[in-house]
């Protein structure tokens, strides 16, 4: 055992990389999601507009028999990962408008697209989800990691969340800012289908429940309670009838952003 | 451990290691001060940031045959890649080690004097010295040092003028300073 861990990394890194390249090229891997598309057949058409046809019947009879359940389309089985985030937030179900394509977001994405090869974001699938009331815009932008479909949600400021599918159904994404004028936090929640209320308790702060629309929900906490916000916030989540259907503390460990350089702040 | 005189940028040098295995050396000594102080700073022990660090460059050598350079800076590529394994760590409750696996590489057993190497290079003491400093000191110096706020943010935060944060995080750092001199480093 050597008592130097950084140079025996080294040797093992570097041994791994021989043992690549004496392997020889590995196939190259084509950006999702357009590794999934493929060329249609007329008979593979048929098919689909069959088991199309099969989908709309079922969810007819559901809807008959009232088991539509307010319509929670994330309790609908997705066949891809893609689908399953799609599935859980209404908002990336709706058609994309010229709006949704943020020029400003854009070339957050550009600059993060550029520096990784295994970033791959879903430009047809971003949807601008509202604007806060300090005007900032804040868009969702799907994306994969290693193949994983993840969602970014981009707030205007320095900070931007993310999260897979599963986690967002858990939890939901909370952004974080530190607001100007007035002095306070600003706190962006994204939340899957089902919530329509949440709110947010932090420290001695109990602020009242915002209303979620497209998916998001925006709550202003006053500057004092940042530090409690940031460690140890406590959600909860509401359904249209007023029950609660999530609550858990979402503290620092939940928050992750992405950076270009050191300044990524939490 | 510290930059290499290699001319290359990190995009070539990660472009290279597909036939040059020798160039991910290059890109490990340039990066690892960084990458092991990130999750130092994130990690309650040198054990687990060390894991992570490795875990990160094991990553990015199995990303390699997908990297294709860029004029942008690849480190923010690799630091993005950080950041997913610290958040994967905190979700899970534990640190994942699949990329080491599926580059077949062995285990590294840590030894006290390992460990130590790690808080040496990582900052390790200055964290523990931070710790230890008055609690207002500390929020200040970790705020402005640390995460790199700006005076009037931690201010606010803080509820003070921003003179009184410039006054702590001066007094936190000249306190750090004197025990590092006292310890003789």
């Amino acid at each position: 055992v050597s008592d130097d861990p950084i140079a025996l990394l080294e040797r093992e890194l570097v041994s791994a990389a021989r043992r690549r390249a004496a392997a020889g090229p590995v196939p190259v891997v084509l950006p999702w999601p357009r590794a999934r598309r493929r060329r249609i057949r007329v008979g593979d058409a048929l098919s689909a507009a069959a088991a199309a046809g099969a989908v709309i019947v079922a969810l007819g009879a559901l809807a008959l028999l009232g088991g539509g359940g307010g319509g929670h389309p994330a309790s609908i089985a997705a066949a891809t990962p893609r689908d399953k985030l799609v599935a859980t937030l209404a908002v990336l179900r709706r058609p994309q408008t010229a709006a949704d394509r943020d020029p400003a977001t854009l070339r957050q994405i550009a600059r993060l697209d550029a520096s990784s090869a295994a970033f791959r974001p879903d430009i047809a699938g971003m949807r601008l989800a509202g604007i806060t009331p300090w005007g900032e815009k804040v868009v969702l932008v799907p994306f994969a990691v290693d193949r994983t479909p993840q969602l970014l949600v981009f707030t205007g400021g320095p900070l931007w969340g993310a999260a897979a599918t599963s986690r967002i159904r858990a939890r939901g994404i909370m952004a974080v800012e530190t607001l100007r004028q007035p002095a306070g936090v600003g706190v962006v929640l994204v939340v899957p289908d089902g919530v329509a209320r949440v709110s947010l308790a932090a420290g001695a702060q109990r602020l009242a429940p915002a209303a979620v629309r497209d998916n998001i929900a925006v709550l202003r906490v006053p500057a004092g309670a940042a530090a409690e916000l940031r460690a140890a916030a406590r959600v909860t989540w509401y359904g249209p009838g007023g029950a609660v259907v999530g609550a858990f503390r979402y503290g620092d460990a939940a928050q992750v952003c992405f950076t270009l350089g050191s300044s990524c702040r939490r | 451990m510290e930059g290499s005189p290699d001319p290359r940028t990190d995009g070539e040098l990660l472009a290279a290691t597909v036939t040059d295995p020798e160039a991910f050396a290059v890109f490990y000594r340039r990066h690892i001060r960084g990458v092991l102080s990130f999750f130092r700073r994130r990690a309650p022990s040198a054990e687990l940031a060390f894991d992570l660090t490795a875990e990160t460059f094991a990553a990015a050598l199995e990303a390699t045959p997908r990297y294709q350079p860029r004029p942008e800076p690849a480190r923010g590529w690799l630091y993005g890649t950080a950041w997913n394994k610290l958040h994967e760590t905190q979700r899970r409750g534990h640190a994942d080690d699949a990329a080491r696996r599926a580059l077949a590489m062995a285990p590294i057993e840590l030894t006290d004097a390992g460990i130590e190497r790690i808080e040496v290079l990582a900052g390790g003491r200055v964290l523990r010295l931070l710790a230890a400093l008055p609690a207002d000191q500390r929020d200040a110096v970790r705020a402005r040092v640390l995460d790199e706020r700006p005076y009037d943010e931690i201010a606010a935060e803080l509820r003070c003028s921003e003179s009184v944060v410039r006054k702590r995080v001066s007094r936190g750092v000249q306190s750090i300073r004197a025990r590092l001199k006292e310890a003789g480093l």
